[in-house]
């Protein structure tokens, strides 16, 4: 996958109808557990 | 909606699934099953989920792609109307369409077999999709009865359909020593 320069959590900050599934994603650090070289699909529910 | 997710971190992860898919990969597809980073807590093993994708691609049944397609550095991202429910085996039953037959055959009368089916009672089910169904020489469906009168008539086979107590997948069925511990 080509790195687009947005990462997940840069993303999630400034979407404001997801920032309800940010604060999870904060909170439970999910961050750390993605390994970058590893592509992933997330299905984020909005607020 | 963030309290549910933060009290249960199993419902964030079941919102992750570890392969790049575009909505065009689940337009091709049309439907199946695929694992997220959620686990059993009965046996740890990556919780599955279930998609569909016709006008829209629908999760485990439920939670609706919004919005789809956003790429980030390492990973897809689509946006959902709801959280995505955790799986269970009465909801692939009720969604899944290769499982229409065998669906018809476990309502009503055998809600109350089905209302046992939950993960953590750590059973198993062997489904048998509709061509099964069609293939065989005994008519499983009477569409001139009704379902209760359907599922009284084919009680044996269903009871043959469940293993109680155990999990089974199928590397466990490929082991050479692997036993049923119950009937």
């Amino acid at each position: 996958m080509t790195p687009t320069g947005i990462t997940v959590s840069s993303y999630l900050e400034n979407e404001t109808d997801l920032s309800e599934f940010n604060k999870a994603w904060i909170k439970t650090d999910l961050k750390n557990t993605l390994r970058d070289r590893i592509d992933y699909t997330i299905f984020a529910p909005n607020n | 909606m963030t309290e549910e997710i933060n009290e249960r971190k199993d419902l964030l992860l079941n919102t992750i699934i570890t392969k790049r898919m575009l909505k065009s990969d689940f337009n091709i597809l049309k439907y199946g099953y695929d694992s997220t980073l959620a686990l059993n807590s009965n046996n740890y093993q990556n919780l599955s989920i279930f998609f569909k994708a016709e006008a829209s691609i629908i999760l485990n049944g439920k939670s609706k792609v919004i919005v789809s397609d956003i790429e980030t550095d390492n990973a897809i991202m689509h946006k959902v109307n709801k959280i995505i429910p955790l799986p269970t085996t009465n909801n692939y039953i009720d969604i899944d369409p290769d499982l229409a037959l065998f669906n018809k055959t476990t309502t009503d009368y055998f809600n109350f077999w089905r209302s046992k089916l939950i993960p953590k009672l750590g059973r198993t089910i062997f489904t048998v999709i509709n061509s099964g169904f069609y293939s065989y020489d005994i008519e499983f469906i009477d569409k001139g009865k009704s379902n209760y009168e359907n599922a009284a008539y084919n009680y044996d086979f269903l009871r043959d359909c469940h293993v109680s107590n155990q999990m089974i997948k199928m590397e466990n069925l490929r082991t050479p020593k692997f036993t049923f511990i119950s009937y």
